[in-house]
């Protein structure tokens, strides 16, 4: 009987599934868009902050970016996997009840992100901020995934893997290696944890994961669906096979090795940084080969780009990778990074990247599912072609702009007067000298959201016309897969071979990998250093903790660069030491507001104190948002015991004494410091106790350590 | 100093390996691709996704 049932399962496939990912994929994205054009006002006016701690800038910037990687592409991605790996293996998945559990497992780690990061529950690593009990569970949803994907791979009834099913191989392997990697940490608390890396280690496994979330994440699956949607949409085959298996092997190997291109001019050592440009050079030639393999798929049949909305979408979305592939490696050259780095550009390219290639390969992939899906003709192709051009004003309006403000910012940052002074010492005037384009920047995003909305109700329209969902039953494959299939040679042999084929995708991105951050990660073995620098005390380590949970990361960088116009700025470059017990590093990729690393001792206490208030009492025209609730909230003494000993045993040099009494020490600093403040006319009585107090504590002390005795050469 | 160590740290050799590894592995799989691999063979493996039920663009 079962057997029956189960031959009856397998002769269609599982549409239920992908049709939920693709609703969530809508609903989410909707979500991640209006909470990124919140982010936009935000700078562009900082009362769009609302004076309320969950919504401000510095917690829904990382919102955003989580709910448009993770919820609107991460359900993308699923959705088009599930659809074409079907239907590329001729068999239904392997199994309803893992589908169900991704897809509701997915759900819930997104809505655990919605909660805890506005909330301030983050470990301040970009597209990583998720903290531990949300990391095990991406872990095992992943997991359950990878069971169902590989297992359907295996099942499979066509012999050949098609190239759409490499890509996504390699994502499967390479999320879960960059994911777990980058997410070993130590609880210290529910939902607070340190990383076991620290300083430079931090932020370069953190870049390597970051850089590699972008490829593995938003770039490899989407090929995949590229490799498949194109050709079908168009009714035509890829363009070259052979080119493919080439953009493949090429592109997954020499993607891995680019992260260090995200820390150029840093205290990060040369030959890595120069390792990170190299290899991101390199990566134009590949990318490129994709790009051309995509949009020549159409040769013979470019009339449909002028007639076929999907094709429209598609075909953009391709050029647009095109141009973001370009623009990438572009800004991975040193002397362009010098000019781009923590400027708007940074944001432009990578809204371009996923406004364009990201948003609109999705697009065009839910205007050919939907309607196949639901066997019914779409809507209305007239309201899918005018999403499509009020979505590509919308991305171009915030490309430029944000193309404008990045590199008017850079060049005013750099500008230096005969007399070797900087010609806009104040950085509030780059600031306010730019929020002009942030305006704008929010009228392209509000572009977008309306061809969102519209696409929204052709699709409803849509559903609301059709029969209700198909069951398709399984096609035959091309040519049956046999189980001792022997007489195939070379690449060919190794198309059919799943295992061999997904261990050699994951060697080839260990390499890079392992050549990249092991001397990193084992620099005691070689480096003999005297001298370490002193640890931040238990009330810094507070206020450093308030300052990840602010988000002060998202604009504030603490890494000056080895450029002159830097130095100038903000005073002597970065050294490592000074990062060495940072967990997590804290060196920013952003600088909506100053580098913060020698901001210790620059100002007063009281200054600090009316800034937190209402930073325009001290900076006029800053567009910093108001922290009111510092003034008012109690710093968490209790669990600094807790927080110094595993900062012990993570190798900082804490003496027992101040694990011991960590919450002691850290009043006693605390009460000093309210004191100066009290003495010069705060009023209030207990102010020791407030989280402004803890915050200047570490403000206070940025760039202000000294070096000690490294008492571990002593051992 | 922990900095000077790292850099003048370049583990040549590590780095060499790496990129041969790459390096001739690219150059097989292009050799064998452009070279050896039967062309009627990829015709027919990239019609795979056009050989189901769903029939895209009308021309």
């Amino acid at each position: 009987m079962s057997l029956q049932m189960d031959e009856l399962k397998t002769q269609h496939y599982d549409d239920k599934t992908v049709v939920h990912f693709l609703w969530a994929t809508l609903f989410w994205g909707v979500i991640a868009f209006v909470v990124g054009l919140l982010a936009a006002l935000q700078l562009s006016y900082w009362g769009f902050n609302l004076n309320l701690e969950w919504l401000t800038f510095g917690r829904v910037r990382p919102l955003h970016t989580n709910a448009a990687i993770f919820a609107f592409a991460g359900n993308a991605i699923f959705a088009g996997i599930y659809h074409s790996t079907q239907r590329l293996c001729r068999v239904r998945m392997f199994s309803d009840a893992l589908s169900k559990i991704h897809f509701w497992g997915w759900q819930l780690i997104i809505v655990s992100a919605a909660i805890t990061l506005p909330l301030g529950f983050s470990q301040s690593k970009e597209y990583a901020e998720l903290e531990w009990p949300i990391d095990i569970a991406i872990t095992l949803v992943w997991v359950v995934f990878a069971i169902n994907f590989f297992m359907t791979l295996k099942n499979r009834k066509e012999k050949h893997m098609y190239v759409a099913l490499w890509f996504y191989i390699a994502t499967i392997i390479t999320v879960a290696v960059l994911h777990i990697f980058n997410s070993i940490e130590i609880p210290v608390g529910y939902l607070n944890s340190y990383p076991v890396y620290a300083g430079i280690q931090d932020a370069l496994v953190q870049w390597w994961y970051g850089h590699n979330a972008v490829a593995f994440f938003l770039t490899t699956p989407f090929l995949g669906l590229m490799y498949y949607y194109i050709p079908k949409a168009a009714n035509r085959p890829v363009y070259s096979y052979k080119l493919s298996i080439i953009h493949f092997w090429a592109l997954i190997f020499i993607y891995i090795w680019a992260g260090p291109h995200h820390l150029l001019n840093t205290a990060l050592p040369d030959w890595a940084q120069t390792l990170g440009v190299v290899f991101s050079v390199m990566l134009w030639a590949p990318s490129w080969g994709g790009m051309i393999n995509g949009i020549l798929t159409l040769r013979g049949a470019w009339d449909l780009l002028r007639t076929d909305p999907i094709i429209k979408f598609l075909i953009t979305a391709v050029t647009f990778y095109g141009m973001s592939t370009f623009e990438g490696p572009l800004l991975s050259i040193k002397a362009v990074s010098s000019l781009g780095h923590y400027t708007d550009w940074i944001v432009a390219h990578v809204h371009g990247g996923t406004l364009g290639w990201n948003g609109f390969l999705v697009f065009g992939m839910i205007y050919y599912l939907v309607p196949k899906l639901y066997q019914t003709d779409l809507y209305s192709k007239k309201l899918a072609t005018l999403h499509f051009w009020i979505g590509l004003a919308g991305i171009l309006i915030y490309y430029l702009s944000m193309w404008a403000a990045g590199i008017t910012q850079g060049l005013m940052w750099r500008a230096i007067n005969e007399a070797g002074q900087l010609v806009y010492p104040d950085f509030v005037e780059t600031v306010t000298a730019i929020v002009p384009l942030y305006w704008v920047r929010a009228l392209g995003g509000t572009l977008y959201i309306i061809g969102t909305i519209i696409m929204l109700y052709n699709l409803r329209q849509t559903v609301k016309a059709s029969k209700g969902l198909r069951e398709e039953k399984v096609t035959a494959p091309l040519t049956e897969r046999k189980k001792n299939d022997h007489e195939d040679k070379g690449h060919r042999k190794l198309e059919g071979m799943m295992v061999t084929f997904s261990i050699l995708s994951f060697i080839a991105i260990a390499v890079g990998s392992a050549i990249e951050i092991i001397p990193i990660l084992t620099v005691n073995d070689y480096a003999k250093y005297e001298k370490v620098i002193e640890p931040f005390s238990p009330l810094e380590i507070a206020g450093r903790d308030i300052y990840i949970r602010e988000g002060c990361y998202t604009c504030h960088s603490q890494m000056i660069r080895k450029l002159d116009f830097d130095v100038l700025r903000f005073g002597k470059a970065s050294t490592i030491e000074e990062s060495m017990y940072d967990r997590p590093f804290q060196w920013g990729s952003k600088r909506t507001g100053p580098d913060l690393a020698r901001v210790g001792k620059k100002y007063p206490h009281l200054w600090h104190y009316k800034h937190m208030e209402n930073p325009r009492s001290t900076v006029a025209g800053s567009i910093m948002p108001n922290y009111p609730w510092l003034l008012d909230k109690k710093t968490d003494f209790y669990s600094l015991r807790r927080k110094i000993y595993v900062l012990k045993s993570l190798g900082v040099p804490y003496a027992d004494e101040v694990v011991k009494n960590a919450d002691k020490v850290a009043e006693e600093q605390a009460k000093i410091i309210a004191d100066e403040l009290r003495a010069q006319g705060v009023n209030d009585d207990k102010l020791e106790q407030k989280e402004v107090v803890a915050l200047i504590a570490y403000l206070q002390e940025l760039g202000q350590k000294p070096l000690i005795r490294n008492i571990n050469l002593e051992k | 100093m922990k900095k000077e160590a790292l850099s003048a740290f370049t583990n040549p050799d590590m780095i060499l390996i790496g990129f041969l590894l790459f390096f001739f592995c690219f150059l097989g799989v292009l050799l064998w691709t452009v070279i050896v691999a039967d062309k009627n063979y990829f015709s027919k493996v990239k019609m795979i996704p056009l050989t189901d039920n769903d029939k895209g663009a009308k021309k």
